[in-house]
């Protein structure tokens, strides 16, 4: 008898509990809705294929192709989009270079520097929306100020006067975009880290004597990590815009690394000669925001259960 | 009233010198002495540099320097243009204007249009008049405003001449020709205006929804009122307070937005100033334009704040 006797504090809980129920979470709920979102489906798709034709970059330029983005042909200007020479089915720029290997290159730029930032965003948005909404008091006073100092100076300034002072290669613009545009990812999980601390789990963790480090990553994180997916999705999106109208002004990505940004800057130049060159840069970034968009909506449905997709 | 407008004001002052701080202190990281910028510094002897740098208060300690600098802003001085040899003050009386057109125009569009966009897919929630206003409001954000404006230079101006390339006024015309120059606002303001118009058809029918799903929506509805009554008397008003609130982004969207638009549309501007200022390191523009912009973004934050302070008496109090 005595050996069946479970001594105190040994967790008996975790035995006596039946084990976990597979019962339908939050995740595979939301998975569930979004198989059936249709347009979010579709999104994603172009989204994924895009990412694979900006990572086969290489391998489409040396043997499809068979172009290099930097290769120029100056006989070749402005060559109008052509079915019979797969490296101008874009057409050609004023220097002779393929517009669709260009193109390719520049996804892989975009890309990645809306992802990178995007991750430098929700990393210090989510840290510091988690921590300030939990601990109150000064630190939040303090975070809020530095936010809205950097809310209320206007952002496209304020990154044309950092861009020209460090002359960003793809990673500095990454830091710069990443460090600057946070405030606005720190607010949303602010506001929900808020409403979460007065609910029962909070206390019920507090009771049982969890410290507040413990209660913000088992407790919080994972009820504002859904906000945070969908937050990225559209966040990424924005920093593609962002970045692209920097370089379109010259001051992001400068040539001659392609990016859909500068690309447009050229085609700018002599918008009649060949415009073309104006339309597959500035649809090639509609298209990716466009689809982050619908996948950050999507998500949003999918991840609110009180939202029935009857609408 | 006056005490909570007072207070609204008294919080905005630490962020305005927060933001002097910070655009002083981006000035100060700048790579290159100021002087040699000023004076090309090739045929400077070092003396003679010296004597520049102490002529400019540049030989003083960083703090001193701040608060040289910040006496300077806060009696409109911001100093000489290195690249024009002119007064920032005067350049940026002679640009702000152009721009503050550009962007009141884009606001008022972005309301008359956003607002009743909003309100006709709530009111026709589920029908192809939702969807429709729905997909345009995801793709309107989504569209770089810039390319928009090239866009519309390409086929409305280059192919089909229906609009001028750029600029304020054409060459050779009267200064008063008004026609003319509302031509040239057209392709601006439109580019300007788009994503405002997306965000505030969005939220506008976020919140009509909202507001129709209320107890007194259903009350003016059972007494038998025609549907456009109870849209335009008792659920516009209410649903159109949150929009108050949008109004503060939607003006931080216009000052940054102008700077990329002005660019396309060659219109003289703060924006195409602020390029220029920043292509060719013209510090000085470069600080006065941020604290400008700045100044303004924090004074339709307060006028935000108020206004919403008017129209809901609980926000004063809190």
């Amino acid at each position: 008898m005595a050996a069946e006797a479970i001594p105190l504090g040994a967790r008996p809980v975790a035995d006596a509990a039946p084990a976990r129920r597979p019962t339908a979470g939050i995740w595979t709920n939301a998975l569930a809705r979004l198989r059936r979102d249709r347009l979010t489906l579709v999104a994603a798709s172009i989204l994924l294929a895009m990412i694979l034709l900006a990572a086969a970059a290489d391998v489409l330029a040396n043997n499809l192709f068979q172009y290099g983005f930097t290769r120029q042909d100056l006989l070749n200007g402005y060559q109008k989009p052509t079915w019979s020479q797969p490296a101008f089915w874009l057409g050609s720029d004023d220097l002779g270079r393929s517009e669709i290997v260009r193109l390719l290159y520049g996804a892989r730029v975009s890309l990645s520097v809306g992802i990178g930032a995007a991750v430098i965003n929700l990393t210090i948005g989510l840290v510091l929306g988690l921590t300030a909404g939990f601990l109150r008091g000064w630190f939040d006073d303090l975070v809020q100020f530095v936010i809205s100092t950097l809310n209320s100076i206007p952002s496209i300034p304020l990154l044309l006067i950092v861009s020209v002072l460090f002359q960003p290669g793809p990673v500095t613009l990454v830091l710069i975009l990443g460090g600057l545009l946070w405030p606005n990812a720190s607010l949303f999980v602010r506001g929900q880290t808020l409403s979460l601390r007065e609910r029962e789990f909070v206390a019920a963790g507090r009771v049982a004597g969890a410290s507040n480090a413990r209660i913000i990553v088992r407790h919080l994180l994972p009820n504002v990590l859904p906000l945070v997916f969908v937050l990225t999705a559209i966040d990424v999106g924005t920093l593609i815009l962002i970045e692209s109208a920097l370089s379109f002004l010259g001051l992001g990505i400068s040539p001659p690394t392609p990016s859909w940004g500068n690309m447009l800057t050229r085609a700018a130049q002599d918008l009649s000669r060949g415009p073309w060159l104006v339309y597959a840069p500035g649809a090639a970034i509609f298209l990716t925001v466009l689809c982050l968009y619908l996948v950050g909506d999507g998500l949003r449905d999918a991840l609110d259960p009180r939202i029935t997709r009857s609408e | 009233m006056g005490r909570f407008v007072l207070r609204r004001v008294i919080q905005a002052i630490p962020t305005f010198f927060g933001i002097t701080l910070i655009s002083f202190c981006v000035l100060r990281l700048a790579p290159g002495d100021p002087v040699l910028i000023l004076f090309g510094g090739g045929s400077l002897r070092a003396d003679e540099i010296a004597a520049l740098r102490s002529a400019y208060g540049l030989d003083q300690p960083i703090p001193i320097q701040y608060l040289r600098w910040l006496g300077h802003v806060l009696t409109g001085d911001f100093g000489q243009s290195f690249l024009y040899k002119r007064p920032v003050s005067e350049m940026i009386q002679a640009a702000l204007p152009n721009t503050l057109l550009l962007a009141t125009l884009a606001l008022l569009l972005t309301i008359a249009v956003g607002v009743p966009l909003g309100v006709l897919a709530a009111r026709y929630r589920g029908t192809w008049i939702d969807q429709l206003i729905r997909v345009l409001g995801v793709a309107g954000h989504a569209v770089p405003a810039f390319w928009f404006g090239l866009l519309f230079i390409l086929i409305l101006s280059v192919q089909f001449r229906l609009f001028p390339v750029g600029g304020m006024l054409t060459v050779g015309k009267d200064a008063f020709d008004v026609p003319d120059r509302l031509a040239h606002l057209v392709g601006p303001v439109l580019a300007l205006s788009l994503a405002g118009i997306a965000n505030y058809s969005r939220y506008m029918r976020a919140e009509t929804l909202e507001v129709l799903s209320q107890d007194y929506v259903r009350t003016a509805r059972a007494k038998g009122l025609r549907e456009n009554v109870v849209l335009s008397v008792h659920t516009l008003r209410n649903a159109l307070l949150p929009l108050v609130t949008a109004l503060g982004t939607q003006i931080a969207y216009l000052v940054s937005g102008a700077i990329v638009i002005e660019q396309v549309f060659a219109w003289p501007g703060m924006g195409r100033m602020t390029y220029d200022a920043a292509r060719s390191k013209d510090y000085p523009i470069v600080m006065a334009v941020v604290v400008v912009g700045s100044t303004i973004l924090l004074l339709s934050y307060i006028l935000r704040d108020v206004a919403y302070g008017i129209v809901d008496p609980r926000i004063r109090r809190a």
